[in-house]
C-alpha cells in the first residue's frame, strides 16, 4: 500500500518538475535565485543543489514566476509566504539576527581591540 | 569468531591506554612508555584488520556488516565500507590516535624528559576514553540479535565511490593529529615548559593536521562535485562547516608557533589554541554524531553516544582550558614596531579567529533558536558568502603584506615588487568587471592575483632571516592559497548552468552552447541498475549515467565531466520521477565550470606547501 501511495506521489508530481524553456537571461536569474532558496525537505541546502521532488517542484515555480515577468524580491517573498521565513538561505537582517550578522565585525573589531590595548600598556 | 577478536584486541588496547597513563604520571622510563604506545597501536589495528576481514567475507552476524554492506557491493567498496559508517569510522579514529602516539614516542628523546612522560600521560587519558568508547558504545563488534540475515542492507549507494575510500582517512589523519598539540599543550602548562621548547615540539604536528585537513576536505569537496549530481563543490554544509573550524585553529597555531620561536610572542594564545583545536574535531564529531546537525554525514543518530562525546570532551577541553586559565601571565617585553611581521602575526589570529567565529555563530544560530522556541530559521551559502569571504579578502591581503615585512622592525616592502603586484591585481579586477562579476568575486580575485605577485619575488631582507626550506615551504602554500582562491572566484563569477528537460533526439541551444542528447542506453552493474546518455556539447562526447540501487531503493547521478585546462564542461542525467522506464521524463543539466582544475590544484598545492613546513619542523625538532 505504501509503495502503491508513493508511485502515485512520483507521478502527479512529476508533471509539474518538467524544467521550462528560458531566455539566457531569464536563466540566469533562477539560478540566482535557486541558491537563495532553501530545499524544503534539507537543513541547509539550495534547492539549487537538490534533487529531491519539493526541490524540482520550487524550481518549476520560480521559473514559473520568472517568466510571468515577477521580480526576485517578489518571488522570494511569495516563497516565504507559502513555506516560511527559514525557506531563506539568507536571513532577513532584524533583531533576532543582529549578532548573526554583526559576528565576523563584531570578532575583528574586539581583535583589534585587544592588540592596541596590549600595545598601550607595553610603552 | 570475529566480533570476539575484535572485543579482545580492543580490551587489549584499553588496558594498555591506561597503564601508558598511570606509568607516564609515575614517571616511568621512556622505553616502558614506547613499549605501551606500541602495544596500544597493535590492539586497535588487530581490531581494524578484523573488521576489514568481516566486510570482505560478509560477515553478516556483526551488525555493522548487515547494515552496511552487501555481498554483490565490489570488493573494494566492501572494504572502503569498513570506515563508511559510524562504528567504523571511529575505529579509524582511534588506529590514527594509536600511531600518532606512537611516532611521538619515537620522537620523544629529543624533547625534555618530564614534559614529553607528562605528554605521554595526557594522550594516555585521551586515548583511554576513545578506546573504551569504541569498545562498549560504540561498538562495530555488536552481534546481530535472532538469526544471521542471508544478506546485507548495502552501504549508502552515494558513498559508494573512490573518494569515500580516500577522503574519510585523509581527513582523519587531519583530526586525529590534533591530539598531538593538545597533549603537548597541557604537558606544557603542567611542567611550566619554556614556550620555545613548546612551539618547536608543537609546530610539525600543527603543520601536519593542517596538510592533511587541506587535503582531506577537498577530496570531500571532490567527490561532492562529481558525485551529487548538483553541480557545487562547496556548498556550506554545517558538516563541512565543522570540518573547517579545526583547519582554521590549526592554522592559527602553526603560524603562532612560528612567532613564539622568533619574538617569543603569542605564547599564552598559543596554548590554548592547542586546547581549542583538538576541542574543534571533538566539538565537530559530536555535533555530527548526536544528531544536533542532519546531512548526509550523520550515518545514525545516537543521543547516548552523543552524550559520551559530550562528556569525553568536556573533562579534556574543559580540563586544558582550566589549566590555561590557571597559567601564570608572563610578562613579554615585546620591542616591535607597529608595522612589522608581529604585527601580522597578531593581525592573521584575528582574521582567521574571525573567520572561525562566523562559521560557528552561522552553524550553530538555527539550533539555538528552535532551542528558544523562535520560528525556524535558515543559515546557508548567501549567508557565509557575504560574511565570510570580506574576511577572507582582508586574510589574503594580510598574507601578501606580511611576508614581504620583516620580524620586530618592519620596511616596506620592495617598491618594484608591490607596484607589480598592484598592477596585476588592477588588471585582474578589471578582467573580471567587464564580464559583469560581482563586486565579492572581483574583490577576492583582486587580492589573491596581488597576493600571487608578491610571492613571486621574495625580498632578499626577509630572505636572510628564515631557512631556504621553511621559505620555500611558506611559498608554496601561499601561492597555492592565492591559485584556489583565485579559481573559486572565477568559478562563482563565470559558472553558467542550463536546466532542461529532453528525450532522446532532442537538443536545445542556450548562449555559446549546443546541447543533444543522441541516445540512451542500459547499463546495470553489479548491485545498480543504470543508464548512460550519450550527449554531445558542441562537438564533444559525454556520458552521463544514472543510476537506482534497488537495496536503498536509492538514486545517484554519476555526472560526466570534461575537464580542461580552464573550464570543465559538467552534463548530469536525472530522470524526474525517480524511476527507469519507456515514460521516463529525462531532466539534463549542463554546468560550464571555470577554474575547476585551477581550485583541485591550489588545494593540493597549499597541502603540499603545509606537508613540507611540517617535513621542516619535524626535521629541527
Amino acid at each position: 500500500m505504501r509503495s502503491l501511495g508513493l508511485t502515485l506521489l512520483f507521478a502527479t508530481s512529476a508533471l509539474a518538475q518538467v524544467p521550462i524553456d528560458m531566455t539566457q537571461a531569464q536563466q540566469e536569474r533562477a539560478s540566482a535565485l535557486y541558491k537563495e532558496v532553501r530545499c524544503p525537505t534539507c537543513v541547509a541546502q539550495a534547492v539549487g543543489d537538490s534533487d529531491a521532488l519539493l526541490s524540482q517542484d520550487l524550481k518549476r515555480n520560480i521559473d514559473a514566476l520568472i517568466v510571468a515577468g515577477r521580480s526576485d524580491d517578489f518571488i522570494l517573498d511569495r516563497v516565504s509566504q507559502t513555506y516560511g521565513d527559514d525557506i531563506r538561505l539568507r536571513p532577513k537582517r532584524e533583531g533576532r539576527t543582529a549578532l548573526l550578522w554583526a559576528a565576523p565585525w563584531v570578532a575583528i573589531f574586539l581583535g583589534l581591540g585587544l592588540i592596541l590595548h596590549r600595545r598601550r600598556k607595553r610603552s | 569468531m570475529f566480533g570476539l577478536v575484535g572485543h579482545i584486541s580492543l580490551g587489549l588496547s584499553c588496558l594498555a591506554t591506561l597503564a601508558l597513563a598511570i606509568f607516564a604520571f609515575r614517571g616511568a622510563g621512556l622505553a616502558t612508555l614506547r613499549r605501551l604506545t606500541l602495544l596500544n597501536l597493535s590492539g586497535v589495528a588487530f581490531a581494524s584488520l578484523t573488521l576489514i576481514t568481516a566486510f570482505v567475507v560478509s560477515d553478516f552476524s556483526l551488525s555493522v556488516v548487515y547494515q552496511n554492506s552487501h555481498s554483490a557491493k565490489p570488493l573494494f567498496y566492501r572494504i572502503a565500507g569498513s570506515w563508511g559508517n559510524h562504528e567504523g569510522s571511529l575505529l579509524m579514529w582511534a588506529l590514527m590516535s594509536a600511531a600518532y602516539v606512537h611516532i611521538l614516542a619515537k620522537l620523544a628523546p629529543r624533547l625534555p624528559e618530564r614534559f614529553s612522560q607528562i605528554a605521554f600521560a595526557m594522550s594516555g587519558i585521551a586515548l583511554f576514553g576513545a578506546n573504551l568508547f569504541v569498545a562498549t558504545l560504540s561498538s562495530p563488534f555488536e552481534q546481530i540479535a535472532g538469526s544471521v540475515p542471508t544478506d546485507g542492507q548495502d552501504l549508502n549507494p552515494l558513498l559508494q565511490d573512490i573518494g569515500l575510500i580516500i577522503h574519510p582517512p585523509v581527513l582523519y589523519l587531519g583530526y586525529t593529529a590534533l591530539l598531538i598539540p593538545w597533549a603537548l599543550a597541557c604537558a606544557a602548562m603542567l611542567t611550566r615548559l619554556p614556550a620555545k621548547d613548546w612551539a618547536r615540539a608543537v609546530k610539525p604536528w600543527a603543520y601536519l593536521s593542517t596538510s592533511f585537513l587541506t587535503a582531506g576536505i577537498m577530496l570531500g569537496s571532490w567527490w561532492a562535485y562529481r558525485e551529487l549530481g548538483w553541480g557545487g563543490w562547496w556548498f556550506w554544509d554545517p558538516v563541512e562547516n565543522v570540518s573547517v573550524i579545526p583547519w582554521l585553529l590549526a592554522l592559527a597555531l602553526s603560524h603562532s608557533a612560528i612567532s613564539i620561536q622568533r619574538r617569543n610572542i603569542l605564547t599564552g594564545w598559543s596554548l590554548t589554541l592547542g586546547v581549542l583545536a583538538f576541542g574543534a574535531t571533538l566539538l565537530g564529531t559530536f555535533l555530527v554524531r548526536s544528531g544536533s546537525l542532519v546531512s548526509v554525514h550523520a550515518f545514525a543518530a545516537a543521543p547516548g553516544r552523543g552524550l559520551a562525546i559530550l562528556a569525553y570532551l568536556t573533562v579534556l577541553i574543559g580540563g586544558g582550558l582550566l589549566l590555561a586559565a590557571l597559567r601564570p601571565v608572563c610578562k613579554a617585553s615585546q620591542d616591535d614596531a607597529l608595522l612589522s611581521r608581529d604585527t601580522a602575526m597578531r593581525l592573521q589570529n584575528v582574521l582567521l579567529m574571525a573567520i572561525t567565529i562566523t562559521i560557528i555563530v552561522g552553524t550553530l544560530y538555527p539550533p539555538i533558536l528552535q532551542a528558544l522556541a523562535q520560528p525556524p530559521l535558515a543559515v546557508g551559502a548567501p549567508y557565509y558568502n557575504i560574511s565570510v569571504i570580506p574576511v577572507v579578502i582582508l586574510t589574503l591581503l594580510l598574507m601578501a603584506a606580511a611576508t614581504s615585512l620583516s620580524w620586530r622592525e618592519g620596511t616596506l616592502p620592495h617598491k618594484r615588487t608591490a607596484i607589480l603586484a598592484g598592477i596585476a591585481s588592477v588588471l585582474t579586477a578589471v578582467g573580471f568587471l567587464i564580464f559583469n562579476a560581482t563586486p565579492l568575486a572581483t574583490a577576492t580575485a583582486a587580492s589573491a592575483a596581488f597576493l600571487l605577485m608578491m610571492g613571486a619575488r621574495p625580498r632578499s631582507a626577509v630572505q636572510s632571516s628564515s631557512s631556504r626550506r621553511s621559505r620555500r615551504a611558506t611559498l608554496t602554500a601561499h601561492s597555492g592559497v592565492a591559485i584556489f582562491a583565485l579559481a573559486a572566484a572565477a568559478n562563482a563569477a563565470f559558472d553558467f548552468e542550463v536546466d532542461r528537460a529532453l528525450s532522446p533526439g532532442g537538443s536545445f541551444t542556450q548562449g555559446d552552447y549546443t546541447l543533444s542528447l543522441e541516445r540512451l542506453d542500459r547499463s546495470d552493474g553489479p548491485n545498480y541498475l543504470g543508464v548512460t546518455g550519450t550527449v554531445f556539447v558542441n562537438g564533444l562526447t559525454l556520458f552521463p549515467e544514472y543510476r537506482i540501487y534497488p537495496v536503498r531503493e536509492m538514486p545517484t547521478t554519476e555526472a560526466a565531466i570534461h575537464m580542461s585546462l580552464f573550464r570543465d564542461l559538467r552534463v548530469s542525467l536525472n530522470a524526474v520521477d525517480g524511476r527507469i522506464g519507456d515514460q521516463t521524463q529525462w531532466a539534463v543539466r549542463f554546468h560550464r565550470k571555470p577554474g575547476m582544475l585551477w581550485i583541485w590544484i591550489g588545494s593540493f598545492v597549499t597541502a603540499l606547501g603545509l606537508g613540507m613546513s611540517a617535513f621542516t619542523g619535524f626535521r629541527e625538532l
